[in-house]
């Protein structure tokens, strides 16, 4: 696992996402407390950005039509998407003041429409 | 069409399609303060719920299995309104209230009481009541079984034929009937929570404008090819006024539309708050507040501003409440004084879910109440009752007229008579049908809504109601 720098850890706030872009895919970090998600910033449902989705305990909720993922497993936990249709997540942390990535080894996450 | 980056943060992926944005825009509640007059109660108590994104999918709107949902979980169990106190006006008038293939009976049983019934002999099922009657007692025109306003089973021919009778559990099953502002409901929910809960904070918004000192001057029915919450969404937001009622921009304020969604009661009850005599946010930089009111004057038919009036928002909505207040004192000889100009010009269009929409203030004294029409989720019927005050006199007509405009006819076009609000009507019109067909023709990966925040937060909001009652949890 290679893990890179992607962000400074004070670029994070509680109640937004942060969106880097990694190898030309976009990528959504949260910050809940001291632990850090990053997840593929593509609602499998309708491919939204997830970047200004409500935060609802360790779920993100996508603003277009309301799905929830949870934010370790990216597994969505309403009805919007087949469960088998997962949002991808990768491996991150904080090392230092700084935001550290590895990409996961799942394509992108591809949108129904 | 241009794909901008939010410059706030160049590397999000968040894609804004092109639109038009308005910069800033006075609110709902700005303009009614520079009236500089007492608010006006219904404005004090906003709304507390907001909610959020949701998922609508088309299917409730177009397939046959969620009318029988809709009747087990809303026409089953909620609140609705079967007709107004007029409708029946004399002690042991009766009427029926259809919807699909419910039907009930109400009858005046005293001077402000009433019952209602499932409308079916004990007998052998006829229906009893089909159209507007009066009697001592109700009594099937089949075998002549006879029952009392109370639905006790009082007679029957040929009684030693049936030694088995019990007339006591034979007599006619009732629902729960109740009254507000001369609006009779019913609710077939014996269980349900008394209307008095269900219509909450309505009551308490109209305590100075009572809805029972009216009555129904005239009733417009119209068939539409939609499903009911599909025509009944088209009222639900005004968001739709720039593209559908475009030449209404310079009159009506329909950015500056507040929303409220309460959660008193049982959280049925939602408003839009649209401020009139003020030209929107789109075209407030073309037309003056004279210009907004001469417009406004020759659509509403009210003598046109003199020259020294309207020459600013305030005055010009002055002017224009000025004259509706003199129009409603001299039609129906009582006094409005006391009544805030927003109360005569501007439109506070109230939703109860399911169906019914009543409207606060003079502008548009009315209700709309959309019910589905048949088995069929593609037809459904809009009712316009347009309600004046009850002269000092007490003397109204007791038969108003009803303008029924069928399938795919136009409402002007049937009945030119009506004016400017059926030039409206038809404008939505011209959407509705398309919009049913559009939602059949979408494709399974394309097949729900996506409601804005804020405008079409009333319609999230029916939805979400909506949701709780078919026990859907697409959501949860």
């Amino acid at each position: 696992m290679q893990f890179r720098v992607v962000a400074a850890e004070n670029q994070l706030t509680e109640d937004r996402g942060f969106v880097v872009e990694v190898e030309g895919r976009p990528i959504v970090i949260f910050l809940r407390g001291s632990h850090v998600f990053a997840l593929d910033d593509l609602c499998p449902h309708a491919g939204a950005s997830l970047e200004r989705g409500r935060l609802i305990g360790n779920a993100v909720e996508c603003p277009m039509h309301g799905a929830k993922f949870d934010l370790s497993t990216g597994l969505c936990r309403t009805r919007h998407v087949p469960a088998n249709q997962r949002l991808v997540t990768h491996s991150v942390r904080l090392l230092d003041g700084r935001v550290e990535l590895a990409l996961a080894s799942e394509p992108v996450t591809q949108p129904d429409a | 069409m241009d794909v901008k980056r939010d410059t706030a943060n160049p590397t999000s992926n968040w894609s804004i399609a092109s639109g038009s944005r308005v910069a800033a825009f006075h609110s709902a509640m700005d303009i009614v303060a520079a009236d500089n007059q007492p608010l006006p109660t219904i404005l004090k108590h906003p709304g507390d719920i907001h909610p959020g994104p949701r998922l609508v999918p088309f299917n409730r709107y177009v397939e046959e299995n969620f009318v029988d949902l809709e009747i087990e979980h809303v026409w089953n169990k909620f609140w609705q309104v079967a007709c107004r106190v007029e409708d029946i006006p004399r002690i042991g008038d009766r009427i029926n209230y259809d919807i699909i293939d419910n039907s009930y009976l109400i009858i005046r049983t005293g001077q402000n009481a009433f019952r209602a019934f499932h409308n079916a002999c004990r007998h052998r099922g006829r229906k009893l009541c089909e159209t507007k009657q009066n009697g001592q007692n109700i009594r099937c025109a089949f075998h002549g079984w006879t029952y009392g306003s109370d639905g006790k089973l009082d007679w029957v021919p040929y009684e030693q034929d049936f030694p088995q009778l019990d007339r006591k559990h034979l007599s006619l099953v009732p629902v729960q009937v109740g009254t507000w502002g001369g609006n009779i409901f019913i609710n077939p929910d014996l269980k349900a929570p008394p209307l008095e809960q269900a219509i909450r904070p309505l009551a308490e918004h109209y305590t100075n404008v009572p809805q029972e000192e009216r009555y129904t001057a005239s009733r417009i029915l119209v068939d539409i090819d939609c499903n009911w919450k599909t025509a009944q969404e088209a009222f639900m937001e005004g968001y739709h006024v720039l593209e559908t009622h475009t030449d209404g921009l310079p009159i009506y304020a329909s950015v500056a539309t507040q929303i409220d969604n309460w959660s008193d009661g049982l959280g049925l009850v939602s408003r839009l708050f649209t401020p009139a005599v003020v030209a929107d946010a789109w075209v407030e930089a073309r037309v003056s507040p004279r210009e907004c009111l001469t417009i406004y004057c020759t659509a509403m038919k009210l003598p046109a501003p003199p020259a020294d009036r309207g020459h600013d928002l305030a005055d010009a909505r002055r002017y224009a409440g000025e004259m509706l207040r003199k129009r409603v004192e001299g039609s129906s000889g009582k006094d409005f004084s006391g009544h805030a100009t927003s109360y005569f010009i501007d439109q506070g269009r109230y939703t109860m879910f399911p169906n019914f929409h009543p409207f606060w203030g003079e502008a548009s004294p009315r209700w709309h109440k959309f019910k589905p029409l048949g088995r069929n989720p593609g037809a459904c019927q809009m009712e316009i009752r347009t309600l004046l005050p009850i002269p000092p006199s007490g003397e109204y007509s007791l038969e108003p007229r009803t303008y029924h405009v069928k399938f795919g006819e136009r409402v002007f076009e049937s009945f030119p008579e009506l004016g400017q609000a059926a030039l409206l009507v038809d404008q939505d019109l011209v959407n509705l049908s398309a919009v049913q067909r559009g939602l059949k023709a979408a494709p399974p990966q394309a097949c729900y809504m996506t409601l804005s925040n804020y405008h079409e937060s009333m319609i999230r909001r029916f939805h979400e109601i909506y949701d709780q009652a078919l026990g859907i949890d697409v959501n949860v």
